[in-house]
């Protein structure tokens, strides 16, 4: 009998059943706990510690991916972790459940600035199980987003995406996802969550946003929470000019923000500029709870096939305009 | 071109294609017909008998993996099987069917009223491709569960939990799944089927349960399933003050009365006290069908929402205003 005692590396990095038809590129592993820099991260026994090694280590558009091993201590980080090598991939290794149990990157708790914890700025990424959290206590960072993304034709699947995960990020510009700029285009977020995770009173904050003029973007199975303690949050912003290129699909998603926990019902799920119009916004057989309704009023900018559940209309598709 | 004569362990435990990316702990492997608890467990053709065993070889917080291998015999339990160690995760290696996928924990026959047949107490799991079947000739217990988790943060794949399998179980407390507690948050349910075969009916029943507070909790592309003797059985029962907290989320699911097997028609689907358990948006239901029952609910609730289809004996096909918030 054939054995090897590095598992999996026997092939120099070729990895089958990793969510990839084959993987072509080299592996790098990271283990938080118990992982050093000074290794090698070519094996499971010879992981790096951090990301940003794991990062440095990778090379772009060879199609490496770095597998992000859940052991129970999240990979912090004390600055801005900027992904931002082409078709370098990050796949969690885990229990994989769509709201937790996942490989985790937080912000360190001795950092209190940071304003964006994941910066994707590659382009043909493929991400999964990966859940990015940020939440630190005395945070002084004025626009705290968990993850923004500037790269296009990334995919990401299975993560978990968790900004405001402290009463101190109660501000204005707390966001759990931003989509950033006519280059974020073509972007994909299947079955993935996102949430703002404190209960925020700042005006006008949302989970999700897009600005200047982010490009087409699906997301497919996802749910979108928030834990309002003002009725001017939303789930979905896009109100600054010319937000949106579009258009951004929003398909088999739910949208909750959770009064079973207290929150306050909003006033509407999604806010767009109508006096800078430019993309379109579809919700196709969505759900939404904890929302006086989908928009404060009808707009051309945002259309609704399927079911719309709200406060004051349950049930059957709607369209938000006549047209 | 080098070749390998025995299979997965070529790789000496890392396993291909197991439903993880890739798997970095080590293997165990469950023979419940040819395994010896002697064995080392470490491959295939040394494989152990029972999942006790299993565990107890197994490391928490390594992501080791036990897996259960189909061979025509039940892993049979004599004792609640506590799976309580943490990212530990257990793979059925069978046809993977989702209506009771053959790697199957049951209760052994000589053994009777056994109140918990499988509990989860771990966190961070991956449990895939695995029956637990609860079925007891002569039970006598008031609520024998088949499956009970108090852990959170586990995820649940194409798994058939199903209780109450002989009239002798035909109890109030009977259940099929039971999560109970704040502990038990942020589970993940998909492609599973969650339900009972024998006909059932006795004020009280039900098929799944929330108790004590229970957390976040997706159930996606699910069949709950029942097959009921009298309109008394409900689907979901979160009787108990503060049973959930929630939101719990049922996507795609499909709630089915066997009225073609005989089943009689059930009242409601969902038995929720809503003076006790008044928490608007506490349960989702997003395209939804239901089959066999009058209504999703006895009486309009906020603390269910519903979007989508309910099919009932009285309502056909759009959605159901059940609560007015």
């Amino acid at each position: 009998m054939t054995t090897f005692s590095d598992c999996v590396f026997q092939y120099g990095g070729l990895i089958t059943g990793a969510q990839f038809p084959v993987q072509s590129g080299k592996s790098i592993f990271v283990k938080p706990r118990t992982g050093s820099d000074l290794n090698t991260g070519a094996s499971l026994r010879d992981a790096v510690q951090t990301l940003s090694r794991a990062l440095f280590l990778a090379t772009p558009d060879q199609n490496d991916t770095v597998y992000l091993v859940d052991e129970g201590v999240p990979a912090a980080q004390t600055e801005t972790l900027v992904w931002g090598k082409s078709a370098v991939h990050l796949i969690g290794i885990n229990a994989q459940s769509e709201l937790g149990g996942m490989s985790s990157i937080t912000q360190d708790p001795s950092v209190k600035d940071i304003d964006t914890l994941f910066f994707l700025t590659g382009q043909h990424c493929f991400i999964s199980n990966i859940h990015i959290q940020q939440g630190v206590s005395a945070n002084v960072a004025t626009s705290p987003v968990a993850l923004l993304v500037f790269g296009h034709n990334n995919q990401l699947t299975n993560c978990r995406i968790v900004g405001g995960a402290d009463s101190s990020m109660n501000v204005a510009g707390v966001r759990a996802v931003v989509v950033d700029g006519s280059n974020a285009i073509g972007n994909s977020f299947r079955q993935c969550s996102f949430n703002i995770d404190s209960s925020i009173s700042a005006l006008n904050v949302g989970v999700i946003e897009f600005i200047n003029l982010a490009g087409h973007t699906i997301f497919e199975d996802c749910l979108i929470t928030s834990t309002a303690a003002s009725n001017t949050m939303v789930l979905v912003k896009a109100t600054g000019v010319e937000a949106i290129r579009g258009p951004v699909w929003f398909v088999n998603c739910g949208f909750t923000n959770l009064i079973n926990a207290g929150a306050t019902a909003l006033t509407a799920a999604i806010s767009v500029n109508v006096s800078s119009p430019r993309g379109t916004i579809i919700l196709h057989n969505p759900c939404l709870v904890g929302a006086t309704d989908w928009c404060a009023a009808d707009t051309d900018l945002v259309k609704l096939l399927g079911f719309g559940l709200t406060a004051q209309n349950f049930g059957i598709a709607q369209n938000l305009t006549a047209a | 071109m080098t070749t390998f004569s025995d299979g997965v362990f070529q790789y000496n435990g890392a396993i291909l294609g197991s439903s993880l990316p890739i798997q970095v702990g080590k293997s165990i492997f469950v023979r419940p017909r040819t395994g010896s608890d002697t064995n080392s467990g470490r491959n295939p053709s040394d494989a152990i008998k029972t999942l006790e065993k299993a565990l107890d070889l197994a490391t928490e917080n390594q992501n080791d993996v036990v897996y259960l291998i189909e061979e025509g015999l039940d892993a049979t339990q004599t004792t609640t099987l506590d799976w309580n160690k943490d990212r530990v995760h257990l793979i059925g290696i069978n046809s993977q069917a989702m209506l009771r996928p053959g790697s199957r924990i049951t209760l052994s026959p000589v053994v009777h009223d056994l109140p918990i047949l499988m509990l989860v107490s771990a966190n961070n799991c991956y449990v895939a491709n695995i029956s637990v079947h609860h079925a007891d000739i002569v039970n006598t217990l008031n609520g024998p569960i088949a499956m009970k988790i108090v852990g959170g943060n586990n995820n649940f794949q194409n798994c058939w939990f199903s209780g109450g399998n002989d009239p002798s179980m035909d109890h109030p407390g009977t259940r099929s799944l039971v999560l109970s507690g704040a502990t038990a948050q942020n589970n993940y349910f998909q492609h599973c089927s969650i339900g009972t075969e024998t006909s059932l009916g006795t004020t009280g029943n039900a098929l799944i349960e929330f108790l004590e507070g229970v957390g976040p909790t997706i159930f996606k592309d699910c069949l709950i399933f029942g097959n009921a003797a009298t309109q008394n059985l409900t689907f979901v029962t979160a009787a108990e003050e503060a049973a959930y907290q929630g939101p719990v989320w049922f996507t795609d699911c499909a709630f089915l009365n066997q009225l073609n097997i005989g089943a009689e028609v059930m009242t409601e689907a969902f038995n929720i006290d809503p003076v006790v358990n008044n928490i608007p948006g506490g349960i989702v239901l997003h395209n939804t069908l239901l089959n066999g029952v009058q209504n999703w609910f006895a009486e309009n609730t906020s603390a269910i929402k519903i979007l989508g289809f309910g099919l009932s004996a009285s309502t056909i096909g759009f959605a159901i205003d059940v609560g007015a918030i």
